[in-house]
């Protein structure tokens, strides 16, 4: 068995627990897992976002997140994920995004927290190698899906609605029709 | 004496764990314990070897503050509290 193998029948065996947490598993390949994430607290329940968490090399090097649409697997930009992630620093009382973009907006986002690949990648975290991490259990697939619950879904309180209304009349009130 | 062993037996529930998905039943809980009490032993069971001070726990989408006594949560027989590993400072 490879250990992506492993890290799969691992969430297999605790599916239905992720599942009523809103975690949908959609597809795999050899060495990734594509899953949905909705919000089973909100109703009507969204879907928040989609992602393909890519295993290519682990555990030699941490887990891949990307960010997709679930029913396309096309890859999002920054702008086409619609929910907010955030991670609760002490400092900060709103909390520290944790999604983040790295030049436009239209770019794809990557998560950077400890665990994740494009975090360890990125040139900020050179001091904070994934070797001090591998052996923790901060990139393994249950952990990673539950980070990405923690930070967004659990934190989802309701939709975001904007509206743009026209006034396009002014509406009789026939109750005052003198008869 | 009777009266007793009653008070003693409302004083336990049942609390269902799921460390990192896996699934742990914790019979006996105490009410009045600190809920680290019967997270220490939820670990334990399902073979995690890394402090407790490295998890946090949800209920409902709220992390628990552990050193508190399980009657402050109010929580049900058999509620379901997700057991997972910290996450490590991230963001820019």
């Amino acid at each position: 068995m490879t250990k992506f193998e492993a890290e799969f029948q691992a969430f297999k065996r605790n599916e239905d627990t992720y599942r009523a947490m809103g975690v949908v598993f959609l597809k795999r390949t050899p060495d990734s897992a594509n899953f949905l994430f909705s919000v089973p607290h909100i109703i009507p329940q969204p879907i928040a976002f989609g992602v393909k968490i890519d295993y290519k090399n682990w555990d030699a090097e941490p887990p891949s997140i990307q960010f997709i649409d679930p029913f396309s697997e096309r890859p999002l930009s920054f702008n086409e994920v619609k929910i907010g992630f955030f991670q609760k620093t002490g400092v900060d009382p709103f909390g520290q995004p944790i999604l983040i973009n790295l030049l436009q907006q239209s770019e794809p986002p990557f998560i950077c927290i400890p665990g994740v690949k494009e975090y360890h990648d990125h040139p900020a975290h050179s001091g904070d190698s994934w070797f001090l991490h591998r052996q923790q259990g901060e990139g393994e697939l249950c952990t990673i899906i539950e980070q990405l619950y923690k930070h967004s879904v659990a934190l989802a309180g309701g939709y975001n609605i904007q509206l743009n209304f026209n006034i396009v009349g002014i509406n009789p009130d026939l109750n005052k029709l003198v008869r | 004496m009777k009266e007793e062993k009653e008070e003693k037996q409302l004083n336990l529930i049942s609390l269902k764990f799921s460390v990192t998905g896996n699934p742990i039943m914790i019979d006996n809980v105490n009410i009045n314990q600190p809920l680290l009490v019967s997270v220490q032993k939820a670990l334990e069971k399902a073979g995690n070897t890394r402090p407790v001070e490295d998890y946090e726990v949800l209920y409902n989408n709220v992390i628990l503050d552990i050193n508190q006594k399980v009657e402050t949560f109010g929580l049900l027989e058999s509620a379901v509290l997700m057991v997972s590993l910290k996450t490590g400072q991230g963001g820019k």
